[in-house]
């Protein structure tokens, strides 16, 4: 299927999280994944798409310039056919161009697929089917205007100029009930750091560079109750109904290979590794 | 009526407790039609083809689900167990056929999980409180 088709079939729900790029919501898992899993689909069979429709945009585009100059430089049929040709290759730019705008206007973060459906794929089967997940998931770009946080400018006029800047995207939080018994609350924070290093050859050709850094943090409260569970450790705090288990991870990745869905995972993991079955009553 | 012996859940299993649709062709447990596998043809039990028993048709190791995303959650439940030395608990009587042994499962006391509010997933007793949405 085409993304243009893909695009066409969402509901009207489905392209107002696609417009916003936010989702707000309480609702059961698989209600979730009903929504949400289109909209991945989409984004992932846009991306190679909208690459296609921009490149095919730009090559066209001057192309036809080209070959409308060298047009007004003939005569006769010569010069009847390489406007034709030109006004062809304008208009399929003109074409691609729009496709491009289009799909990239709806492209939102590839987060959605590689860390958010296969985290509620999994978290689905421990949650009752009734029991609401409540998220909060940002789908913008990490590297807009409102995520910088900081912006290291080149000390020197001269070359290299190096530039780096900040940015903390807090893109992925939620909670929701186990069903057994425990509550769940998670919070995916992505900074990122972008250096653009502009360098002058010898020959004076000015080239830049653009590297970035991925770095999330994953921070997971955990509530066991204490009816079914016991801390196996001393140290977690405990109240009358709950054990309450905080679990962080970092770690670094990259845009095109996140890290946060194993990490969730991970530190859930780690949280229910510090608790053991309540043999010895409330306590 | 016979119940779906398959197991639900990540981090803490339980019964799946549906009615049983059929058995599994390869290891014949009752199992409910939502825990058949569709990569099987609806033959298989989805533990079943997660193990890899008629040959290994699940990719757990990818995040991305692939195929019935159901079918993924077993196998990335499997191969997470495995990988990791993950004991999940298990909120259910005892494992009467072995088909679950390798998952080295921990226990509830039972006398004290079996409550109602765990049995539904929520904590109807409980006041709101950091978690709560």
């Amino acid at each position: 299927m085409s993304a243009s088709s893909l695009l066409k079939s969402l509901s009207d729900e489905q392209k107002a999280i696609l417009a916003a790029k936010k989702v707000t919501l309480n609702r059961p898992a698989d209600e979730l994944l009903t929504l949400l899993k289109p909209i991945a689909t989409f984004d992932t069979v846009a991306a190679p798409a909208r690459k296609k429709a921009g490149c095919w945009a730009g090559a066209l585009f001057p192309i036809g310039v080209i070959a409308i100059f060298i047009a007004l430089g003939q005569e006769g049929t010569t010069r009847i056919i390489l406007f034709g040709a030109a006004g062809v290759c304008l208009l399929i730019a003109f074409v691609m161009r729009s496709a491009y705008a289009k799909l990239k206007a709806a492209d939102v973060s590839d987060n959605l697929a590689a860390v958010v459906i296969p985290f509620l794929t999994i978290l689905r089967e421990d949650v009752p089917a009734t029991e609401p997940v409540a998220v909060d998931i940002d789908l913008s770009a990490a590297e807009s205007s409102e995520k910088k946080t900081n912006t290291i400018e080149p000390k020197s006029k001269g070359y290299p100029k190096i530039t780096t800047t900040f940015y903390a995207d807090p893109w992925f939080e939620g909670s929701t009930v186990f069903a057994d018994g425990t509550h769940v609350a998670w919070e995916v924070i992505d900074r990122l750091r972008v250096t653009k290093k502009t360098k002058k050859n010898p020959r004076g050709k000015i080239k830049t560079k653009t590297k970035s850094k991925l770095r999330s943090d994953v921070r997971v409260k955990l509530g066991f109750p204490t009816k079914r569970f016991a801390p196996t450790r001393g140290e977690i705090a405990a109240d009358e109904k709950r054990h309450e288990v905080k679990v962080a991870k970092r770690a670094q990745g990259t845009a095109e290979s996140p890290q946060a869905f194993r990490m969730l995972i991970d530190v859930i993991a780690d949280g229910y590794r510090s608790v053991e079955g309540n043999k010895g009553g409330a306590r | 009526m016979n119940e779906c012996t398959s197991r639900q859940g990540f981090f803490s299993l339980r019964p799946c407790g549906e009615p049983a649709a059929t058995s599994c062709a390869t290891c014949g447990r009752m199992v409910c039609a939502r825990h058949l596998s569709p990569t099987s043809g609806f033959t298989q039990c989805m533990d079943c083809t997660a193990r890899g028993v008629e040959g290994n048709v699940l990719n757990p190791g990818g995040p991305q689900p692939v195929g019935d995303d159901r079918e993924w959650a077993y196998g990335y439940r499997r191969d997470y167990y495995r990988s990791n030395s993950y004991a999940p608990f298990y909120d259910g009587d005892g494992d009467d056929d072995g088909y679950y042994d390798d998952y080295d499962m921990r226990s509830f006391d039972r006398d004290l999980g079996a409550t109602g509010a765990n049995a539904a997933g929520t904590d109807a007793d409980d006041a709101p409180d950091w978690t709560d949405s």
